[in-house]
């Protein structure tokens, strides 16, 4: 059983003359425990098609399936369900709660699955200290830096343990060394088992991932297993220290 | 998500803008402020009129001197002198009046020992008490004996008491009025002020036979009958009209009027005027509130509009919390309890203001202080449903937006 099962996937938009047909009856799959890159020009629909994967908005046309289970007509609360428990985002521009605590808004899932206070700092304590965040827990996202931020987002979206972490340009608002160790942490989290989906219009962000899928006007050109794949070795070696 | 944890929420955005969190305020605090004082100021002196009516002795018709409410010149009465102890004696026989007792007072300094006090002496009979229903704290009465051969026996009020007595024994103590010594026979219970703001317990009576006798002639009275008023009490039954009416038909014709000619008396009965007087404030009260609760509307309209721009200013947090799994009522209570909390926040605060204004309008008007708990808990709890009322659609507005919208607005 697939995690992602993409049928006849398809998002139109009206525009001003006609219907703009964003992603076109895209077919694809992902497996469990995959580090699949989505490549592609601006406008090519890889925001579109992340955006659909994540539960985030609804396809025009086709269908998706979540481990076996067809998502695409749920109600707006089910999916949200599947959203807190299965998925994790990542975002460009980090997306944290500006007047939130770094640990309050690694425990945002948490609170929305339910749990209880205590458990809940526990374990966003423990994910911001295996990010390597522990002295910074009670900041505020404006007394971070752009990688700490992201890495505050990764551990928001890992905390619930989905398993599927979609990312789109992860690594877009960062330097290459801060994008690097962001690189880091998703191999270090795929090799822990969880799937990886990330949008990238950088080809050597890309090889970091096992897998490109290339989109181009809506539809998916090429996919293929990554040959020549990056380990983000100098960076990893930090972070592999407090990821395990 | 459970309620704490949207109340942190909801407060820590209050605070993010505490000016703008004010302003939004306003009109539930003035709102709340101005029900709270209007109920306490209403029920105020509704608990001062009420008090002063029990203090006043039930079914006490009081007799003056002096031209109708007809009579074109007002203002006369009390001064025409036309009223006696024997009509006192008369109205005591009607038999629609149980008792009745007539009153003559003067302004005098009273003496006891390096002691002296300015205050009313009242010369009246035992009826008098009975009448004002007026128990003694300690001592008797005046005798019959005493009432009969003019003694020189004093009841005093307890503002008297404590003024030339202090701590020290009143009973058998000696007061000199005019020169004239007194014997002290008894205290009166408090009564506190009147109608009219004046201590009723600021008051020296003796026998009336003993005040025309001692203390008339230096006031400027002429009649040796006459009399200031007589106080009555009617018998208890439907309403004390019917014996005002035979108080009325008596004296017109002790004081053979003629039909057609004015009454040279006045007959009232204090209570219904402190009852016409208390509807009176009862109505303003109410339309006080009423002017309250148009204020309470706007507020809730302002907190309406404030939620709606606070919704349009969070979109993209409304975003990021659907995206991690916030269901539509997640959202939808965030807001609505944001609104709450700024109504009951607003709510309280209009409570405090409206406890001191009311406290200093009771200062000023010397009423008792009367808060009402019910009435704070009613204007909180009416505060809390203005912001749930007009939360409603705001909160209902945020949960209703697409996720993606969300994510992709700014
Ligand atoms: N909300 C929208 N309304 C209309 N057109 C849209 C909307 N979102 C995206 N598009 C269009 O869909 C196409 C794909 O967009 P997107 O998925 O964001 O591209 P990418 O992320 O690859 O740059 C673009 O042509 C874009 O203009
Ligand atoms: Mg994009």
């Amino acid at each position: 059983m697939k995690l992602v099962d993409a049928h006849n996937l398809t998002k139109t938009y009206a525009s001003g003359t006609g219907t703009l047909t964003a992603l076109d009856a895209v077919n694809f799959s992902i497996g469990a425990g995959e580090f699949v890159a989505i490549m592609g020009p601006s406008g090519s629909g890889k925001t579109t098609l992340m955006n659909l994967v994540g539960l985030l908005d609804r396809p025009s046309g086709g269908r998706l399936i979540l481990e076996g289970e067809d998502v695409t007509g749920l109600s707006p609360d089910r999916q949200a369900g599947v959203r807190n428990a299965r998925i994790g985002f990542i975002f460009q521009s980090y997306n944290l709660l500006p007047r939130s605590s770094a640990i309050e808004n690694v425990e945002l899932p948490l609170v929305y699955a339910g749990m209880q206070r205590r458990e809940r700092r526990e374990l966003a304590r423990r994910f911001l200290s295996i990010i390597g965040l522990s002295g910074r827990m009670d900041h505020l996202p404006a007394m971070l830096s752009g990688g700490e931020q992201q890495r505050v987002a990764i551990a928001r979206a890992v905390v619930n343990n989905p398993a599927l972490i979609l990312a789109d340009e992860p690594t877009g608002a960062l330097d290459s060394t801060t994008g690097r160790t962001v690189l880091a942490i998703f191999q270090k989290l795929n090799t822990l088992g969880k799937s990886v989906l990330m949008v990238t219009h950088d080809e050597a962000v890309a090889r970091h991932a096992s897998r490109i899928l290339r989109i181009q006007d809506g539809r998916i050109v090429s996919d293929a297993a990554v040959e020549d794949r990056i380990f983000a070795r100098d960076a990893q070696r930090e972070a592999a220290g407090a990821v395990s | 998500m459970n309620l704490l944890e949207s109340l942190k929420i909801a407060l820590r955005s209050l605070r993010a803008n505490p000016v703008r969190s004010l302003l939004t305020m306003l009109g539930i605090i003035i709102g709340v402020a101005s029900v709270v004082t209007m109920v306490a100021v209403g029920q105020g002196a509704q608990t001062q009129v009420a008090e002063q009516i029990r203090t006043l002795g039930s079914n006490v018709l009081m007799v003056q001197p002096g031209t109708s409410r007809q009579g074109g010149a007002r203002g006369e009465s009390g001064s025409g002198h036309t009223l006696s102890e024997s009509d006192a004696t008369a109205i005591s026989e009607l038999s629609l009046v149980e008792a009745a007792a007539p009153s003559i007072r003067g302004n005098v300094q009273i003496v006891a020992g390096n002691r002296n006090w300015n205050t009313t002496v009242n010369g009246t009979t035992t009826a008098y008490f009975f009448i004002r229903e007026w128990a003694l704290a300690q001592g008797r009465y005046f005798s019959e004996g005493e009432e009969a051969s003019a003694g020189k026996v004093a009841l005093i009020g307890r503002t008297v008491a404590e003024q030339l007595f202090g701590n020290t024994e009143a009973i058998g103590g000696s007061i000199r009025i005019l020169q004239v010594p007194f014997r002290v026979i008894g205290i009166l219970d408090e009564k506190g002020p009147s109608g009219t703001g004046r201590d009723q317990d600021d008051v020296v009576f003796i026998p009336i036979s003993t005040a025309k006798l001692r203390l008339i002639g230096s006031a400027h009275q002429t009649n040796r009958e006459a009399v200031a008023y007589i106080l009555a009490k009617a018998r208890p039954g439907e309403g004390t009209e019917p014996a005002e009416r035979q108080i009325a038909d008596l004296l017109r014709q002790r004081h053979r009027l003629q039909p057609g000619e004015e009454d040279d008396f006045l007959v009232t009965n204090p209570a219904a005027a402190m009852a016409a007087e208390r509807a009176a404030t009862r109505t303003i009260a109410w339309l006080l509130a009423a002017i309250a609760s148009v204020s309470l509307l706007v507020g809730g309209i302002s907190i309406m509009n404030i939620m709606l721009v606070s919704v349009t200013e969070r979109t993209r947090e409304i975003g990021l919390r659907m995206a991690v799994g916030a269901r539509r009522r997640d959202i939808r209570n965030q807001f609505l309890i944001e609104a709450l909390c700024l109504c009951l926040l607003g709510g309280l605060i209009g409570l405090v203001f409206g406890v001191a204004v009311s406290i200093a309008i009771a200062r000023l008007a010397n009423w008792p202080i009367f808060l009402a708990p019910e009435a704070m808990l009613a204007a909180i709890a009416f505060s809390g449903a203005v912001g749930i009322f007009f939360g409603y659609y705001p909160a209902r507005r945020a949960a209703a937006l697409e996720p993606i919208e969300c994510l992709r607005s700014e």
